[in-house]
């Protein structure tokens, strides 16, 4: 028979060697990356409580492999006759039970909390922002950007599809709905989601910090091709998106057709906000 | 008590077909359970399939299967599989094998009852259920195609809008049925388990399986009703041309709401989780008691966390719903209240941990099994916490990181419970036993693929990746997970070889098994007081019952010579029947059933 401290160090080795080369095995499997201001707080989050929780599915792996091991059937120790019920043991397991409470869950609520009233649900109304209106569709994704006029709904809106240009360092406050069934945009460089409903407008706003291209995704089930529903994200640089917004505005202008009621699904902005 | 010996035997049809014996019903439970796990596990390999080889032929049963594409699977079939799967596997294996099977099976024999209190009403339970099922597989063969809309099929998807074909109809018909069916269980459990007890028996004296059943039988009560009303709606929207669940966009054009059946189908949909985990647990709790050889450490505080899940899953149900746009008064009470359940959670988790710590444990297949639930429920519990908490759920959030979650605490955590409860009463199932070496190689196969299946989709479900993909090498920042997505799918694969170990096992042992001794694993719950095969009626006398079902290494009855001391055991010391009946207030059922 092997014997069992032996085993439980060979054990304990393997997992000491495997642990550094998982490590550069996990590096690989992180979100892409973070192009906001906000995203970090996800981040963060995430990697806090995760080591927290490895700590604790340590704790469980430990007594499930030291119980399965040295408590086995025939070895002749005593058994450990406690049922467990006397005020004290109940104490015990409330406070080790809210302790976790208190750090690990504590500590997601706070800042959870935190990052929704500061960022993720905090939607600004006024300042210096970049407007969007996203009507997806089976199986594609609609923008409106208001032309130099500045507002939503006139000849001059620039529309695009599967193509959202927004300028870099400059706060985006979208508002969406869907023409169809319940999609959902998704920013994977942005960390955030929002479902696109039918029939009411819902809101999302970020901060992108780094320019270059990035992609939509839409996270919602939508029907046969919700798998390629997919658009581009363009985050210019400031001089660069003021260029391409006053040719597009121009364009739009000139291209407008009063009679494609299709192309004028825009709403009133401030009625939503 | 001589009455049941002249009870006059029922014919073919009245024993195995519209039996209202709650053993055969339990059986049949079991073949519509096993029936669906080989399908909806089929299915699970189906898609793992195509998602490391998008567009390339299935080996073997693809021209088959998918004739009209040269053996790929074409992407409607694939959302109708992922929408099966979840669908199958929910209703038509974990409902009828952890509650259907082990609800009707376990229920009266563990209380010491000779049946359930309605046994009529349990046989339309079980034909309501086989009604179901005919619904909901012959939905995949209708033409336009099967439900595709997942297994949340939410609105305004599910509704003509989307999915106008017959399948999607009779999905719709199939929960309904299948919540009649599971409302109609629920009932009679609930009853027998306060009317059925045998004398002697009070609440804190019940096997903690049968706590599971019971709470599971509580919130199917409550709460299928609410679902079934959802699907009521639905079919209204889909048939007769309402619009419940349309809203006033431009295609769609109605003026109902499609978020309202989200609070609905949740409203079901979170406590349904608990519904199909509270029968593991409560197995789980005694398994792991039993084959520790010590008592259930803090039985009564166990009973009553898992009592506290139960009442605290009806509150929470908005944590599925962070990304609809939810009021953020209404977000943030969510994620409290979810959070608050861990705790009753944990305590009766470091009850389990207490339970194996210095036991004498007994390594048979339940036993592993049950520790296995213990792992993987461990895992998959953690990492429910991302996802109560708003922040990081507005990332994680569909993606693959809530499939690896919920695929650990609902499905492999109930599916290994169910096989650690199958292997330990098979024996008073059939009366033989199954066989312990194929039972161990078909647990180590299986744990070690679920944990790398399941473990991998948390990691790229962080990397990003958003499910119910048809083929993720559209994206380009999912790329380079690819190399997981293969291992995962080789694991799957393997998980579902290492089955055929039970599947042989399972048929051999039925009917050429090793014959059962009358106790196998020397327990002291009322089951085993009864002799093999079990007699119509259960017991020749009902037992009377003395002290709780977890009675091991107590020193009090070390001079007895072995390790373990009945329920129904009257010691030299206890009390006399009467005096216990008299003390736990529970005589003798009234109205006995004959
Ligand atoms: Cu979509
Ligand atoms: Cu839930």
């Amino acid at each position: 028979m092997i014997p069992l401290r032996r085993l439980l160090a060979a054990v304990v080795i393997g997992l000491l060697g495997a642990g550094p080369a998982s490590a550069g095995f996990l590096d690989a499997y992180k979100p892409p990356v973070d192009i906001s201001k906000e995203g970090h707080r996800v981040d963060s989050l995430f990697y806090v409580t995760t080591i927290m929780l490895l700590v604790l599915f340590a704790i469980l792996s430990y007594v499930l492999v030291v119980s399965s091991i040295r408590h086995r059937g025939k070895s002749s120790h005593h058994v450990h006759f406690h049922r467990g019920h006397a005020t004290r043991d109940l104490t015990i397991a409330a406070v080790i039970s809210a302790s976790i409470f208190f750090v690990v869950d504590g500590n997601l609520l706070y800042n959870s909390y935190e990052d929704i009233n500061d960022a993720f649900w905090n939607y600004p109304t006024e300042g210096d922002l970049t407007r969007v209106q996203i009507m997806p569709q089976q199986w594609a994704w609609r923008f409106r950007l208001p032309g130099n006029d500045g507002q939503f709904n006139t000849a001059d809106d620039i529309v695009t599809l599967n193509d959202l240009r927004i300028p870099v360092d400059k706060q985006v406050i979208a508002q969406m709905q869907s023409a169809d069934v319940i999609h959902s945009f998704f920013l994977p460089n942005v960390r955030q989601k929002i479902d696109a409903n039918p029939g009411s407008v819902t809101k999302m706003t970020f901060t992108p910090l780094q320019t270059g291209d990035f992609e939509v995704v839409c996270a919602e089930m939508c029907g046969l091709n919700h798998y390629k529903m997919r658009a581009e994200m363009k985050v210019l640089s400031t001089a660069d998106y003021a260029r391409w917004h006053e040719e597009a505005s121009f364009w739009a202008l000139s291209g407008f057709d009063e009679e494609d009621a299709e192309a004028h699904w825009g709403w009133d902005w401030e009625a939503n906000e | 008590m001589s009455a049941d010996a002249h009870h006059h035997e029922p014919g073919f049809v009245g024993k195995y077909i519209f039996s209202m014996d709650h053993k055969m019903i339990a059986k049949q439970f079991l073949w519509l359970g096993l029936v669906g796990l080989a399908v909806g596990g089929l299915m699970a390999m189906l898609m793992r399939w195509n998602l490391a080889n998008p567009g390339e032929a299935v080996p073997l049963v693809g021209n088959m299967l998918f004739p009209d594409s040269g053996g790929v699977i074409p992407p409607d079939a694939y959302a109708s599989l992922f929408t099966m799967h979840g669908t199958i596997m929910i209703f038509f294996a974990i409902t009828p094998l952890l509650i259907g099977c082990f609800g009707n099976f376990c229920i009266p024999l563990m209380i010491g009852a000779r049946d359930m209190v309605f046994p009529l009403l349990n046989m339309l339970s079980f034909w309501t259920a086989a009604l179901a099922s005919v619904f909901m597989f012959g939905s995949i063969f209708v033409p336009l195609g099967g439900a595709a809309s997942g297994w949340t099929a939410y609105p305004t998807l599910s509704t003509n809008v989307g999915l106008p074909g017959l399948g999607m109809t009779m999905w719709v018909v199939a929960i309904f049925l299948i919540g009649t069916s599971s409302i109609m269980g629920a009932v009679n459990y609930i009853t027998t388990v306060i009317r059925l007890r045998a004398p002697g028996m009070g609440y804190f004296d019940m096997p903690l399986t049968v706590w599971g059943l019971w709470l599971t039988a509580i919130l199917n009560a409550l709460f299928v009703p609410v679902i079934a009303a959802a699907m009521v709606l639905l079919f209204f929207d889909r048939v007769f041309g309402t619009q419940f669940f349309a809203a006033g966009s431009a295609v769609v054009d109605g003026t109902g709401d499609p978020i309202l059946y989200q609070h609905l189908f949740w409203i079901f949909g979170h406590p349904e989780v608990y519904i199909l985990i509270l029968p593991a647990w409560g197995v789980v709790s005694d398994l792991l008691s039993f084959f520790s050889r010590k008592p259930a450490y803090g039985y009564k505080i166990t009973a009553l966390g898992m009592t506290a899940v139960t009442v605290l899953s009806a509150v929470v149900y908005g944590h599925h719903m962070f990304s609809t746009g939810l009021s953020p008064l209404l977000g943030q009470s969510f994620m409290v209240l979810t959070m608050i359940i861990s705790v009753p959670a944990e305590i009766f988790f470091l009850n389990w941990l207490h339970t194996i710590w210095k036991g004498r444990i007994r390594m048979a297949t339940p036993m592993l099994f049950s520790l296995g639930v213990v792992f993987v429920f461990g895992l998959g519990g953690l990492t429910g916490l991302y996802l109560a908490s708003i922040s990081t759920d507005l990332y994680l959030h569909d993606t693959y990181f809530v499939v690896g979650h919920f695929h650990l605490t609902m499905a492999a955590a109930a599916f290994l419970g169910f096989f650690a409860g199958l292997y330990y009463w098979f024996p008073k199932f059939t009366g033989r036993m199954l066989n312990e070496n194929l039972g161990k190689i078909h647990f180590a196969g299986s744990i070690i693929t679920i944990t790398i299946v399941f473990c991998g989709m948390l990691l790229q479900g962080w990397a990003g990746m958003h499910r119910r993909i048809y083929d993720h090498s559209v994206y380009t920042y999912l790329q380079h997970l690819a190399p997981m997505t293969n291992i995962i799918t080789h694991s799957a694969l393997t998980l579902g070889f290492f089955q055929l170990f039970f599947v042989v096992n399972f048929f051999r042992s039925w009917f050429a098994g090793e014959k059962a001794p009358e106790n196998p694993w020397q327990v002291g719950t009322l089951e085993w007081a009864t002799s093999n095969p079990i007699p119509h009626g259960n017991f020749e006398h009902i037992p009377v019952v003395f002290r709780g079902p977890h009675e091991f290494n107590n020193p009090d009855y070390a001079h007895l010579g072995r390790d373990w001391v009945a329920q129904w055991e009257q010691l030299p010391g206890d009390p006399s029947p009467e005096e216990r009946i008299a003390s736990t207030h529970v005589p003798a059922p009234q109205a006995a059933h004959s």
